[in-house]
């Protein structure tokens, strides 16, 4: 009769052991998951960052006086010339967010980078609310003509989600390019 | 069994610590992206600022070239260096900064054009030895500096777009007087004297320019470029290029009409009769690129003859000085008025009428405007207006030709 109970003993609490190390594991593995999401959307927001204010930065550059550096402006969408490579092919750059959806889910809302006379560049998906203002050198929202600042902002989303954890960045950063004529 | 529990308990142990291991690693990454991009920002961001800094010295002086070397520069090393570009132009500037922070590391390459102001005084569009109790009144409008070594007399609220200032410490009223300053004054500064250089100027059109002596001089500018001209008793006409210098001199009377084709200071040791209106072929209003600069340097008087050619209507596009004497107007008393148009500027020792107010006015109406151009270029050899420009916030404009990030 004792050796049954110490069996039975053993059991609930070998039982409850492994139960505490499989929940904690769990847990771990769970956090762990989150954490890589929320590292790889800094990471991919990082980039993107990068790459929109190196271009930004570089609006006008070695542009003929007689062309206009920035050829249209919107809410949601910009397009600008420059001669990067500096060899008097002037590029017409846009950036706009394709494929849009209120609702996210992968695959849309991709933020699209389009340089004239080439295939549009998809640079992430799960770009929301994609947002340029445009100011002159008081600081005042302006026409194309005074434009001296462009402010963008946007708000990226894991393309992957768990469970209800879905990581974002916000955005939001004042550029001047210095090449404005 | 306490054996097995042993290794039981050390592989927990072991599978435990690699997911420790795990999560805190990628926190450590997720704090190292931050980091890294707080590093690149500062280092692009102090690269930039030590650029910018580069170009507000360059404005406040415009042979500035010390550049900087910090190994502390809120938290970064920077290095600035100015170089001359004379194989692009002679005020031309290349600046490069490379900052770097932690383990970022930024670099600009800009290159920029200096243009100086002008320190000569065509860059007045008004300037005076002697108000000779001459007033402005809330009739007057008057774009660019002006200055004079004198007293202003301001009524009611006359309206000055340009920087003026005057030796005086204040200004004279009558009546409610608010003068509207819209780019401030400096008054008090010491006087800067009319001291054109005729002499030079002699020898520079001596030297390399056309210099008449004899006889009083007839010009007229042509629209194709060169002039023509003749002496007071000659009927014929002479044609010439402009002169290398741009300088014609003469010592006598110069008369003085036509359109000018590029650059010239006309300079007489007596006085500059305006026959006709006398324009620039390229107008500056049209194309403010226009490098058409004419220069009208008298030791007395420059007068707006009485003629047919000039009444009612006169217009003269130069920079006009008049060291002894006044701009003026001949016979300036006639009916019913007329409209003299001046775009350029006028320096004198002291006011001379060009018409007169009364029931009815009569001679001519003014419109003075400033050229804008003369705030950084001038006529060649135009008289240099010692000090100035040494109490200007901004000695140099900057015009950047291209600015890049290396990174």
């Amino acid at each position: 009769m004792g050796s049954l109970l110490d069996i039975s003993a053993s059991f609930i609490i070998g039982g409850l052991v492994i139960f505490m190390i499989a929940a904690s594991s769990f847990d771990m593995t769970q956090n762990l998951y989150n954490s890589t999401l929320d590292l790889t959307t800094q990471e991919k927001t990082a980039l993107m960052r990068r790459i929109m204010e190196n271009e930004f930065a570089m609006i006008g550059f070695n542009l003929p006086d007689t062309v206009a550096a920035i050829s249209e402006i919107d809410d949601d969408r910009i397009t600008f010339r420059m001669d990067r490579n500096s060899d008097g092919v002037v590029e017409e750059v846009t950036y706009y967010i394709d494929n849009y959806s209120a609702d996210y889910s992968v695959g849309e809302n991709m933020l699209v980078r389009l340089v004239s006379g080439q295939q549009p560049e998809e640079i992430a998906s799960g770009v929301m609310q994609l947002n340029f203002s445009y100011f002159d050198e008081d600081g005042a929202n302006c026409s194309i003509a005074d434009i001296e600042y462009i402010q963008y902002s946007f708000i990226y989303n894991s393309p992957i989600e768990n469970g209800e954890h879905r990581s974002k960045m916000f955005v939001r950063n004042r550029i001047k390019p210095r090449n404005l004529k | 069994m306490g054996k097995q529990l042993v290794i039981f308990g050390l592989g927990f142990i072991a599978i435990m610590s690699l997911r420790i291991s795990s999560l805190t690693g990628t926190a450590t990454a997720s704090r190292n992206v931050v980091y890294t991009e707080y590093e690149h920002v500062m280092a692009r961001n102090t690269a930039n600022s030590a650029v910018e800094y580069a170009l507000y010295m360059l404005t406040q002086d415009p042979d500035w070239r010390d550049g900087m070397n910090s190994p502390s520069y809120n938290g970064a090393q920077v290095g600035l260096y100015l170089i001359d570009r004379p194989d692009i132009s002679d005020e031309t500037v290349e600046l490069i900064a490379n900052a770097s922070y932690g383990r970022s590391y930024d670099a600009v390459e800009a290159i920029v054009e200096l243009e100086r102001k002008s320190n000569r005084f065509s860059r007045y569009a008004y300037f005076s030895n002697r108000e000779a109790g001459i007033w402005f009144t809330s009739r007057d409008t008057l774009f660019g500096p002006i200055h004079t070594n004198d007293q202003f007399n301001l009524s009611g609220n006359p309206m000055f777009y340009g920087l003026v200032s005057s030796t005086a410490e204040t200004y004279n009223t009558m009546g409610p007087t608010d003068p509207n300053f819209m780019e401030g004054t400096n008054f008090g500064i010491p006087r800067i004297n009319i001291q054109p250089e005729f002499t030079g100027l002699s020898q520079v059109a001596g030297a390399d320019g056309h210099k008449y002596l004899a006889q009083p001089l007839h010009i007229r500018l042509l629209e194709a470029g060169g002039y023509e001209y003749r002496d007071d008793n000659d009927d014929d006409w002479t044609y010439r290029d402009l002169p290398p210098s741009g300088v014609i001199f003469c010592n006598r009377d110069i008369y003085l009409e036509g359109t000018l084709s590029g650059q010239v200071t006309i300079v007489s040791n007596q006085s500059v009769i305006i026959t006709n209106s006398v324009t620039y072929a390229d107008d500056p209003r049209i194309n403010p690129d226009s490098m058409d600069l004419l220069g009208i340097v008298a030791f007395d008087d420059v007068i707006v003859q009485d003629n047919e050619n000039n009444i009612p209507n006169c217009t003269i596009e130069a920079s006009i000085l008049a060291k002894n004497g006044s701009f003026t107007a001949e016979n300036y008393q006639f009916e019913p008025t007329g409209r003299l148009e001046l775009y350029g500027g006028v320096v004198q020792e002291r006011r001379g009428p060009v018409g007169q107010m009364g029931d009815p006015p009569v001679g001519y109406d003014k419109y003075y405007h400033f050229d804008e151009r003369m705030e950084t270029l001038y006529p060649p050899y135009y008289p240099e207006a010692v000090g100035s420009v040494s109490d200007l916030a901004r000695k140099a404009n900057i015009k950047i030709v291209y600015w890049k990030n290396s990174l």
